[in-house]
């Protein structure tokens, strides 16, 4: 069932916690709301599920307004992140409290109970509480009693958050396969961006209450919006230095503390409305710059610390009063205080305003 | 052997803590072996063995008794009346203190702050020095001499405290349960029933029988606005059994003590269980 969010917006007292939030989600898709702490995601989520009422605005389920909607009559199922079991009832009685509340005959609620159980492999688990076992199976439970009474839209707060790292992944690639088999419009709220990255068709990006960009995983990465996104989506983060633009004849250069470089031309056409002398914020991410010698399009820093990540190294470096992330392979071998030069790939440059931090780059 | 030179050692580290302890509660031991003694002799040697073994101290079961001049009555009614009073403070207590812990955990209103201050500054006041106040009051809506009065009073005493303690079972339930429970399909009262209420059923359990044993025990409340014999409860029966020390029948006195003390022994074997989980909180998982 498709999804829309029109002008939504939720007050606590004076604090908005959701302005003015337009989401438009297709039948079928898999949609990650993101965002660091305190964005609005999570509140988002309560106001599609009915438990909070928005302030203004509209929520539209397929071709009905569900506004005002109990959440009883909205059809939807959620997985929270503390998975909210009830501790009185067993595994059993869990999954099949929402087929009793719609007061399904027995052996119905039986037959589903034991089907949605075997998938999630909770067949032996039946008779026991949730606080006789693990946090995964907890969550297999949450899922299958979310899941039981077929809701058209599928709500999960934080689902992975609780479940220690190996279990998360593997959680990860059962969630997506479990949406994709079936098909159900699901919205996923989570501050791990590599979750998102990885799970979702379309992505959600929520910035203190604000909707930020809503788009692909891949377009999100590759033409961030603003330095919010490009920040906060990618491992390690976008590195940004502090930069003046120089135009000189045809040519366009971006001029830092100790360096300059020449934009390409491709790069050129992507911002053709930089002006002289504006201040800008470059950006790039960690995979885009290379460790080399003096040469072409390089810039001059000091390295302020190395971290080993296993499979490379995580160089820190000081350009001016600017520090900035590069991987190197695992073989590099140099040292706190030495002086590198760093190659930046000129056709993967991002630039931001200097006042609000907007991409400067006219989308076609 | 390492095993057992540990065991000695650990013997040896414990044995102050025992010898502390027991010297600690001795003389409530001996005061209770005292009590149950002297109920079935009529003579005690070294203090708590019994000499000779008789039920004649347990004659206020089946008839009347007479100390000196003072005849009393039977002590059937007067249970009757304690558990009355007792029963009814439980009752009130529980249904008022869920209510109000509920509103308190659950509800945002103003003021809330200011009730939950005043609500421990009133458990801190200490009740006997409301005594004439409540003279006045209990005599003024016509409570006086009348076992509704005593049970208003003592609940009202008591509420604070219970409503704390309420506040805090419903205070450990996540809001999540209640939304899980909504969009399972849940409706008010059904999300009261079904997942609010096994949800503090040990908090329940813990009022209830604190209540209970607070009125069971109840005495200066009881002594002071009830003046008929027909509404006295056990523990004025006591007292005045003890009358003025002249003609103070000690048998008589252990054997109606033991009495008074059955049910409160049956009450807590009963409810041991719930009245540990106090500390525990309501949920678990």
């Amino acid at each position: 069932m498709r999804v829309i969010l029109r002008d939504i917006t939720k007050k606590f007292g004076t604090f908005v916690a959701v302005d003015n939030l337009n989401l438009n989600i297709h039948d079928g898709e898999f949609v990650a709301l993101l965002g660091p702490s305190g964005c609005g995601k999570s509140t988002t989520l309560l106001m599609l599920a009915g438990i909070y009422k928005p302030d203004k605005g509209k929520i539209i389920f397929g071709n009905k307004n569900v506004t005002h909607e109990l959440p009883k009559d909205r059809n939807v199922g959620m997985c929270f992140q503390n998975y909210a079991l009830y501790p009185h009832m067993t595994v059993f009685e869990n999954i099949a409290f929402p087929l009793k509340l719609r007061k399904m005959p027995r052996d119905i609620i039986e037959k589903k109970v034991n089907q949605i159980a075997r998938k999630f492999h909770l067949d032996s688990l039946l008779n026991r509480r949730p606080s006789e076992i693990s946090g995964g199976q907890q969550q297999r439970v949450a899922l299958a009693r979310a899941l039981v009474k077929e809701p058209k839209i599928l709500l999960l707060d934080e689902p992975l958050s609780n479940l220690d790292s190996g279990l998360r992944i593997s959680m990860r690639a059962e969630i997506k396969k479990l949406q994709k088999d079936l098909g159900i419009t699901t919205v996923f709220v989570t501050h791990d961006q590599t979750e998102a990255l990885s799970m979702c068709d379309k992505i959600a990006v929520m910035n203190k209450g604000t909707l930020q960009d809503f788009d692909t995983p891949e377009k999100l990465y590759s033409q961030p919006k603003n330095q919010f996104i490009a920040e906060f989506i990618g491992n390690p983060p976008m590195n940004f230095l502090d930069v003046v633009c120089i135009r000189e004849g045809d040519k366009v250069y971006l001029k830092g503390t100790s360096f300059k470089i020449e934009l390409s031309e491709r790069v050129k056409s992507e911002f053709p409305q930089i002006q002289n002398g504006e201040k800008v914020i470059l950006g790039i991410r960690p995979e885009n710059l290379k460790l080399t010698s003096e040469g072409q399009n390089t810039v001059k820093g000091e390295i302020y610390v190395v971290e080993p990540l296993g499979r490379d190294k995580l160089v820190n470096i000081k350009i001016g009063t600017n520090r900035i992330k590069v991987i190197a392979s695992q073989d590099y071998n140099g040292n706190m205080g030495e002086n590198v030069f760093v190659h930046l790939d000129m056709d993967k440059i991002h630039l931001f305003s200097w006042e609000d931090g907007d991409s400067l780059r006219t989308t076609a | 052997m390492p095993q057992v030179k540990r065991n000695k050692r650990g013997i040896l580290h414990s044995a102050p803590i025992y010898i502390f302890l027991i010297l600690v509660s001795l003389p409530i031991v001996i005061a209770y072996l005292w009590l149950f003694a002297s109920s079935f002799s009529s003579k005690l040697t070294l203090g708590i063995f019994p000499k000779e073994l008789t039920l004649y101290n347990w004659r206020f079961l089946w008839s009347e008794i007479k100390l000196g001049l003072t005849a009393f009555e039977s002590i059937w009614p007067v249970t009757l009346n304690s558990i009355l009073l007792a029963g009814s403070i439980t009752i009130l207590e529980v249904i008022i203190s869920l209510l109000a812990g509920f509103a308190l955990s659950r509800m945002d209103f103003p003021g809330k702050d200011l009730i939950m201050k005043t609500t421990i500054i009133l458990h801190a006041f200490p009740g006997v020095a409301l005594l004439i106040a409540l003279f006045y009051v209990l005599n003024f809506i016509n409570l006086l001499d009348s076992i509704m009065g005593v049970v208003l009073v003592k609940v009202a005493l008591e509420l604070p405290m219970a409503t704390w303690m309420i506040k805090g079972f419903f205070d450990e339930i996540p809001w999540e349960l209640e939304w899980a429970a909504y969009i399972d399909g849940c409706n008010k009262f059904q999300l009261w029933y079904k997942v609010i209420l096994p949800q503090i059923k040990p908090g329940i359990s813990a009022v209830a029988i604190f209540a209970f044993l607070a009125g069971w025990s109840e005495f200066i409340y009881s002594y002071t606005f009830l003046f008929s014999s027909e509404h006295y409860t056990l523990a004025v029966f006591l007292k005045n059994l003890i009358g003025d020390f002249r003609f103070l029948d000690y048998g008589l006195l252990a054997a109606a003590g033991l009495f008074y003390l059955i049910p409160v022994i049956v009450f807590f074997l009963i409810s041991q269980k719930s009245l540990m989980k106090i500390n525990f909180g309501g949920i678990k998982g």
